[in-house]
């Protein structure tokens, strides 16, 4: 009977009750929406990478090694020898050792020279390993394969000539025009620093910093010139390598093995610690919106105390006949909390619905434009937990109004 | 004894100590249909409110069916309101968004009584018997003329057979021929239940349909301040 009369009033109220509805509903929508993204973007970004046991560069923090190493943020302080290069990667412990250099830009987008392995042992997300939307990886030294967002933002396609700038920033003043690159493949999107990057041999980048005119004209000839021929082409130092170990038992013991070198000051960093660190850093700017989504579910619950307030003067008459025929003063109160919670019920049922539909619209546009991937199936399961607190908070915010309406006609 | 009033007095607020009603003895016994009249404001609501039990006296004993109701704590008084007291008021009888057998539920669900199939079939003969179409049984109330639902308020006040009806007004926003309906169906109805009626009006016309008749000022002993 309490559930009958309680959706009854609700209907009979519904231009009042509908225009909570959608106040609610969009304070949910922001609640859901921002802590969705939220927890989508640590995902995506503690997922930059994966199945890297180790990254090695020069002595420095590992925060800045992680942050040029992966996400082409900021500048090394030095580079690494060939020679450390080839130590490590022949320990007995290590697995795969890839090499990559930085230092070189093209429109803003960071340049990655490393190996053709690079495309086999870089792995980002639940392990998963980069995969060609269109062409293949490398081989010739002039090859070049594009991240997914560099494709699209500039619109290559294979086949496509590009010339690469000196250093990194929007606008450089030398430009590697004598020697241009192929673009031969291009890479589908991840969601990770990957998308905005272009990926060239050790040997191109090393071709292209050539000093010796004679040797450039020479090499601009052969702009096919295969990676095995280009052995002279032998890169003297790099900027860090990633290493796969044999064993993930070894990485403690492999990690101040690197860290205490004698020959040459190198730091090993392990990616996940190093992520999580990095997230830690901006926990603040987390928490911060958090607590405005906080405000405004709150701020919206409190308008549907307010509207429930309100009505109750329009509905004396029906409390006080209510009070007549036998109903408790407990009674009028699970009433008034009753419509409540089907009000929190359905706005949450809207929010949820339009979440979805909006993830599924704008997911390709977020992953294009801002590299987070978000998943589109937003389930109320994944935040049964927001979606109790929002009950409870929808309880407390109607304990006024259902207790004023309890007071009514007090017996 | 239906109703007996001992020493009751009654006033709102404690501090003026204004009282509205001041009545040394007053009682009645089952079967009777009193009929008490006086103009709007002299207090009549008030002790048929205290009658009812919605109102608690400020001093004096109250025994409505046997029972003191001044002993009583408020739970107990509702529930005794809703197994024993049919209620008629001059308008908002009804839940406006409710049928006219959801409105009757309503009060059958407060009750004591047991929740069974067979209050359908006694909803229905009640408003049958009170000449409500069975088309107007599932409309929402607020849809229907105010003499129809004046009507269903009685089958609403009867559906828990009670031993006491309280109609406060009833009759006053009805026109001559529907006052005349409502009142012969109600006095029909009072009679199969052997119900004890306690009707309130201004209207001395309705004097006829009643056995005892009393003037409120006769019971309010109330002395002006």
């Amino acid at each position: 009977m309490l559930i009958r009369l309680a959706i009854k009033s609700l209907i009979y109220r519904k231009a009042s009750i509908l225009l909570t509805i959608v106040t609610v509903s969009i304070g949910i929508f922001i609640l859901l929406g921002v802590e969705h993204l939220r927890d989508q973007t640590k995902s995506s970004f503690t997922n930059s990478v994966s199945g890297v046991d180790l990254i090695v560069g020069t002595r420095t923090s590992s925060l800045n090694l992680l942050l040029y190493s992966v996400f082409r943020i900021g500048d090394p302080t030095n580079n690494i020898s060939w020679q450390s290069y080839q130590n490590l990667s022949q320990h007995n412990t290590v697995d795969w050792a890839v090499p990559i250099s930085l230092g070189d830009s093209h429109q803003g987008y960071r340049v990655i020279g490393t190996t053709p392995s690079y495309f086999d042992f870089f792995r980002h997300g639940n392990q998963q390993q980069l995969h060609f939307r269109h062409g293949r990886k490398f081989e010739s030294v002039f090859d070049l394969v594009l991240g997914a967002s560099v494709a699209n933002k500039l619109g290559y396609k294979i086949g496509d000539r590009v010339v690469l700038s000196h250093g990194i920033g929007h606008t450089s003043f030398i430009k590697h025009d004598k020697l241009p690159f192929n673009v031969i493949g291009i890479l589908k999107a991840t969601g990770t620093p990957v998308d905005h990057t272009l990926h060239v041999s050790l040997q191109g980048l090393e071709a292209v910093h050539m000093t010796n005119p004679l040797a450039i004209k020479r090499l601009a000839k052969t702009p096919e010139l295969a990676l095995t021929q280009a052995t002279y082409l032998k890169p003297k130092s790099i900027t860090a390598i990633m290493i796969g170990l044999k064993s993930k038992m070894a990485v403690f013991n492999f990690q101040r093995t690197i860290n205490t070198n004698k020959n040459e000051p190198l730091s090993a960093i392990l990616p996940g610690v190093a992520l999580s660190q990095l997230w830690q850093t901006m926990s603040v700017f987390d928490n911060a919106l958090g607590l405005i989504t906080l405000f405004i579910i709150i701020s919206s619950l409190l308008g549907l105390s307010a509207t429930l307030l309100s009505s109750l003067k329009e509905r004396e008459p029906e409390i006080k006949l209510l009070r007549t025929i036998g109903a408790s003063s407990g009674f009028i109160f699970l009433l008034v909390e009753f419509e409540a919670m089907l009000i929190a019920l359905l706005s949450a049922l809207i929010a949820i619905i339009g979440l979805n539909l909006t993830l599924s619209v704008a997911q390709e546009y977020i992953l294009s434009n801002y590299g987070i991937t978000i998943a589109s199936h937003f389930t109320s399961t994944s935040h049964s937990q927001i979606i109790i607190g929002l009950f409870l908070l929808t309880f407390i915010a109607a304990i006024p109004p259902a207790l004023k309406g309890a007071k009514k006609c007090h017996v | 004894m239906s109703i007996q009033l001992n020493n009751v007095e009654f006033c709102y607020s404690k501090a003026t100590q204004k009282n509205i009603l001041s009545i040394d003895s007053w009682s009645t016994t089952v079967g009777d249909r009193q009929f008490i009249y006086g103009p709007s404001g002299c207090g009549k609501s008030t002790l048929l409110n205290i009658i009812g039990g919605i109102l608690k006296p400020t001093t004096g004993t109250v025994s409505v069916l046997g029972e003191s109701l001044d002993k009583m704590n408020s739970h107990q008084r509702n529930r005794f309101r809703a197994n024993n007291i049919g209620y008629i008021f001059q308008q908002f009888n009804l839940i406006n968004y409710l049928n006219a057998e959801e409105n009757i539920q309503l009060a059958h669900h407060f009750s004591s009584r047991k929740k069974t199939t067979k209050v359908r079939d006694k909803i229905h003969y009640l408003l049958s018997d009170l000449n409500i179409k069975s088309d107007d049984w599932s409309r929402p109330v607020g849809m229907l003329s105010v003499g129809q639902q004046q009507r269903i308020a009685i089958a609403r006040a009867f559906v828990n057979s009670p031993q006491l009806l309280i109609a406060d007004e009833p009759t006053s926003a009805l026109d001559e021929v529907s006052t005349n309906n409502f009142m012969s169906q109600l006095s029909t109805l009072c009679k199969e239940h052997h119900t004890t009626l306690l009707f309130v009006s201004h209207d001395t016309r309705l004097k006829h349909h009643f056995n005892h008749v009393h003037e409120f000022s006769q019971i309010n002993s109330k002395k002006e301040q």
